[in-house]
């Protein structure tokens, strides 16, 4: 099946893959994801089309509309259903009358209340995210929804009517919510501007059942919430695989040549190609992974790459290029090895029908997209593709394409070394360990959320988690960065412990694997020990707790010394241990 | 496939109810699982599918499964045929 947004599927296409989903049972087993769904119009359908949504990324999710218009009594109210349901989740959809009243209209007439009337609205904002954050570990509200008329016309902007108070009162909510990662805001009146606001053939189910989002706008805001909640769970794609001919450019190299294909200005099909590849750029530079999969003479993939002089992405953008003729299946499973990530952090782009369909059934881990037959809509596909959502955006998404490529190199250094010592020493290893702070916080937060191999306890924590630790006498959250001789890794390991009296507990201990197999982690995991030592513990206790990801790694406390002391548990004496830090390595100026 | 195929498919697709329960003379939150949630939605699918668009008030007034099919019948849609919208 070639692919089709989301949107233009119909309402009855979702009510019957929700019907479909159900009856298998998925969305009620214990492990199900509970996300209830608060607001004070008519919200069941939406609810459905968020369950497909999230279950299409992937992700099994109960969802729970509450009671039509009880935004209040739910969140208020300890009997209510709202708390029983337990969710991990809870979003409202909210309307400027929830916050101010019915009457607000009238109070909004004279532009001098408006201050009064943001701060009322943002005051009542933080009291629903609080009430709701008692009982449910992420709280997501959405922002208002402007109005698309006004009855001032032209002159709504000197006028400043609802609509321009609106716009101002979600600009306060984004910024009053910046700072707080307990809580995220949720771009409703993007979702429904997107959607398009004016709507004839809905405006009927407004006044029969108080249905105020229209199918389309439905879809929308499913797909902006089912993004954070997958960013959430560490669910979120991190690499996009893509094939070459017809997908990067039109046509295909090896028969068309360089001259042939297309790609660029003067041709609307070549345009299409172009603007693609600037999306991927977009998403390249905010951290997303590129690699290709194709089939090709490498020697005709590169040289287009190389040489076509309106290629927008290069070799230094790709963190692997696989040109060759085995089947696409093994070839994702070597561009997972080689670049280190898991088959279901991979997202397969592709324009053939028969590599997606052996794709998908060889590995059904892995997001396969089948091109639509037209490439004018490959840019929009991808602008749309919400896969890739992170909470917040760090200074390491910023980097990562780049530090792919540096990792390219290194590969290709490594075969010239006469031994893995000599290698190693050749890298210039240096480390950093140092605890967290108000600049750390959302990577260590981040890496708990999106690590899942090298991960002993695959515990995610939010920032607000985090922020907590570092500021409690019993917990420390240390995090660690890497740089070569090739580049800055940034932050690329955490650790969280808790002391127990004289005993330091590892509560989690996680790594991105792209530094391993370089004596890092045993390095940063005498560090931590160390650090421990010094603040009084005689002892650690850690554990590692298998996953379907971490298998290989659980065996990491045994290699470096720990007693296996039952089945997961490990421990340690800290007083005459010996830590034996590689010698290959050196510790930054800052380090701890 | 008939229209009158293609409707029951469609309800009972969205119902989760067996096609036998659709009877004509049956009103429609008799029919299992056709509440007032399920009926807009069932209304609005009907609508995509055939390419009608119902007034708010002949939506009100459809109160049997059989009002359904009359009402498409009113907007061209013959139940006997095979047009495919």
């Amino acid at each position: 099946m070639h692919y089709v947004f989301p949107w233009e599927k119909s309402s009855a296409d979702y009510q019957k893959e929700y019907a479909r989903i159900n009856g298998t049972g998925a969305l009620s087993t214990p492990e199900a994801v509970r996300i209830a769904v608060l607001g004070s119009s008519t919200l069941n359908f939406f609810s459905q089309v968020l369950a497909v949504r999230l279950f299409e990324s992937g992700v099994a999710a109960a969802v729970w509309t509450a009671p039509y218009g009880q935004v209040q009594r739910q969140t208020t109210d300890p009997a209510a259903e709202l708390a029983g349901f337990k969710p991990h989740f809870t979003l409202v959809v909210q309307e400027v009358s929830d916050a101010l009243g019915a009457g607000y209209e009238k109070e909004l007439q004279r532009p001098e209340n408006h201050g009064e009337l943001k701060r009322k609205a943002i005051d009542y904002c933080k009291a629903l995210a609080e009430n709701l954050s008692r009982n449910c570990p992420r709280v997501l509200i959405s922002n208002f929804t402007t109005p698309a008329t006004t009855p001032f016309g032209t002159a709504e902007g000197r006028r400043k009517g609802e609509r321009r108070f609106v716009q101002e009162l979600n600009h306060a909510l984004a910024d009053e919510f910046a700072s707080n990662p307990a809580v995220v805001v949720v771009d409703l009146d993007c979702a429904c501007a997107n959607a398009g606001k004016i709507d004839a053939a809905s405006e009927k189910y407004r006044f029969l059942g108080d249905f105020r989002l229209s199918h389309k706008q439905g879809v929308m805001l499913a797909d902006e919430v089912a993004g954070v909640v997958a960013a959430l769970l560490g669910r979120a794609r991190k690499c996009i695989v893509l094939d070459l001919d017809n997908t990067l450019w039109g046509g295909v190299i090896g028969e068309d040549g360089l001259g042939g294909i297309k790609l660029g200005q003067g041709d609307p099909v070549g345009k299409a190609f172009h603007e693609f590849q600037k999306e991927l750029l977009k998403l390249h530079k905010r951290g997303v992974i590129l690699a290709v999969n194709s089939r090709n003479n490498l020697e005709d993939a590169l040289e287009a790459i190389r040489n076509h002089p309106e290629m927008v992405l290069r070799e230094d953008h790709f963190a692997a290029v696989r040109a060759n003729w085995l089947d696409k299946a093994t070839n994702l499973e070597a561009l997972a090895k080689e670049i280190n990530i898991s088959l279901d952090s991979m997202v397969f782009i592709d324009d053939d029908a028969f590599n997606v369909a052996l794709v998908r059934e060889r590995l059904p881990q892995v997001a396969s997209i089948l091109l639509p037959k037209d490439a004018s809509a490959y840019p929009l596909l991808l602008k749309t593709l919400r896969l890739f959502d992170t909470t917040n955006v760090t200074e390491e998404d910023l980097h990562r394409g780049g530090m792919y490529a540096e990792d390219r190199k290194r590969r290709e250094s490594e075969g010239s070394f006469a031994s893995c010592e000599d290698f190693l020493a050749s890298l210039e290893l240096e480390m950093t360990v140092g605890t967290a702070d108000s600049f750390t916080i959302p990577r260590i937060s981040q890496l708990t959320m999106r690590t899942n191999q090298f991960n002993m306890t695959t515990k995610r924590y939010g920032e607000d988690d985090v922020a907590r630790m570092a500021s409690s006498a019993e917990w420390r959250a240390y995090w660690m960065s890497v740089k070569d001789r090739f580049g800055d890794y940034g932050i690329v390991g955490a650790c969280i412990t808790r002391i127990e009296g004289t005993t330091a507990v590892v509560d989690s201990f996680l790594m991105s694997c792209r530094v391993l197999g370089k004596g890092i982690e045993n390095s940063f995991l005498w560090k931590v020990l160390e650090l421990e030592k010094a603040r009084g513990a005689k002892r650690v206790r850690a554990q590692a707790l298998p996953t379907q990801k971490n298998s290989a790694f659980l065996d990491f406390y045994a290699k470096a010394g720990l007693r296996n002391e039952n089945e997961n548990g490990y421990a340690m004496d800290l007083a005459g241990a010996q830590l034996n830090f590689p010698k290959h390595i050196t510790w930054g100026e800052k380090s701890l | 496939m008939k229209n009158e195929d293609k409707l029951a498919e469609i309800v009972s697709g969205i119902l989760g109810t067996d096609r036998r329960e659709l009877v004509d003379s049956r009103k429609v939150g008799e029919i299992p699982n056709w509440d007032s949630f399920n009926n807009l939605q069932i209304i609005s699918a009907v609508e995509e599918a055939f390419k009608v668009s119902f007034t708010t008030e002949e939506i009100i007034n459809a109160v049997t499964y059989g009002d359904v099919k009359k009402l498409l019948e009113k907007h061209g849609v013959k139940m006997g045929e095979g047009r495919t919208a």
